[in-house]
């Protein structure tokens, strides 16, 4: 058995018959990945970059507000009555845990984080949480796309 | 400030480590001042690699802010600097990842390369040392899963505000089968810095009883020459990075002799 296996595998190694080639189905899912995830915010318009930025940063949901509660801008029709909320809540929150900046609230749709950055308020949903660096990158990319404009 | 580039990868076991410690010294050759970090706070095989297993201060002891980054700098072959990390799994849970960016950021003004070896997944010390670096560099092998990986890890990267500059294709063996590195430059819409042969002189690093990088020990081996030309590439040295011919069997060359007559 071991003569045969060694002379078959010689044979195959000298003819190069072995089924070796890229496997097609794999490499179509990989352009699926592409397309699914590569999202380029190229979009002038507010409306379509927020959408484009909710697909980059996996979530369901932001809204910004300043820490008064006044919204800046949201991807929900109802943004600001998050943002009053959100807003109380996390200036309660701060109140109780001062050296945070911080909050994930868990309901039943999922996670609520709150968080400031450059003295605003960020109200992000997600199905799951985010870790602190991606809320922060998060909010980077929403200032460099939209609130400098 | 230099620049802080993570080498990254999705997918375990496609020698990101190996890449990070031969290119520092290959980039410490060509004179420049490098530093490399095991921010693979839970495995440190960067510093299994230098056999600083036993480093007195790690960059745990920096990130839980029991130590100064500069205390837990290393001299290492061709005067890399090193921080290794440690090896005990109670101080890596209490370490705090997070804080690897505002370390990395403090110390990066004294190098012009800071290479951070980052561990394999998607999870939160990858991301956290992502978060750390401006740059990635995302190793990967020649085939489907470690492609997807990479794949992952260049959307992770982009959210995260790290720009991914080019791929490292690894372990290159020219089989019949395996995806042609300009395919995966053309479907990972980044440039080459690099195809690394597969190497019997890099797979046995860790087979002997003295342990050093590849390039210490076997500077001209096939894998080390490909890996100072991205060293080259990455200094901005005009370079050419291209791949081997497929190797053919016996049949098939046959078969290519006739059809040209």
């Amino acid at each position: 058995m071991g003569v045969r296996k060694l002379f078959r595998n010689t044979i195959m190694r000298l003819l190069a018959i072995e089924d070796l080639t890229p496997p097609e189905e794999q490499l179509k899912a990989l352009n699926d990945l592409i397309a699914k995830y590569d999202i380029k915010i190229t979009s002038q318009s507010s409306r379509r970059i927020l959408q484009d930025l909710k697909r980059r940063h996996l979530v369901d949901s932001i809204i910004v507000s300043d820490n008064n509660g006044n919204l800046l801008l949201s991807t929900e029709t109802n943004g600001l009555k998050d943002a009053i909320i959100a807003s109380s809540v996390f200036q309660y929150a701060t109140t109780e845990f001062r050296r945070s900046n911080f909050f994930f609230l868990k309901d039943n749709k999922g996670w609520v984080m709150f968080f400031t950055h450059n003295k605003r308020l960020f109200i992000v949903r997600a199905q799951s949480n985010l870790e602190p660096v991606e809320l922060k990158a998060l909010a980077k990319d929403v200032e460099k796309y939209l609130l400098q404009n | 400030m230099g620049r802080i580039i993570s080498l990254t990868s999705g997918k375990g076991g496609v020698g990101k480590t190996t890449i990070v410690a031969n290119l520092g010294i290959a980039l410490a050759q060509l004179n420049q001042k490098v530093l490399l970090i095991d921010a693979d706070i839970a495995m440190s095989n960067l510093s299994l690699l230098f056999g600083m297993q036993g480093s007195p201060i790690t960059l745990h002891d920096v990130l839980l802010g029991e130590a100064d980054i500069n205390d837990a700098l290393y001299d290492g072959p061709a005067n890399v600097h090193i921080i290794p990390s440690g090896l005990s799994l109670e101080s890596y849970r209490r370490v705090d990842p997070e804080r690897l960016e505002s370390v990395v950021k403090e110390i990066s003004s004294n190098y012009d390369f800071v290479l951070l070896d980052s561990p394999a997944g998607i999870e939160k010390t990858v991301k956290a040392t992502l978060a750390a670096s401006e740059e990635a560099l995302i190793v990967l092998m020649p085939e489907p899963p470690s492609i997807a990986d990479a794949l992952k890890i260049k959307f992770t990267a982009q959210r995260l505000g790290c720009k991914p500059i080019g791929v490292i294709v690894n372990m290159v063996r020219n089989e019949p089968g395996e995806i042609n590195a300009e395919d995966i430059m053309k479907m990972m819409e980044l440039p080459l810095y690099g195809i690394i042969p597969f190497d019997d002189e890099i797979r046995k690093t860790f087979l002997r009883k003295k342990v050093v990088p590849t390039i210490v020990r076997a500077p001209h081996s096939r894998g080390v020459m490909e890996i100072k030309k991205t060293a080259l590439k990455l200094v901005g040295r005009p370079v050419a990075i291209t791949q081997e011919k497929p190797k053919e069997g016996f049949f098939a060359k046959l078969v290519r002799i006739f059809r040209r007559r």
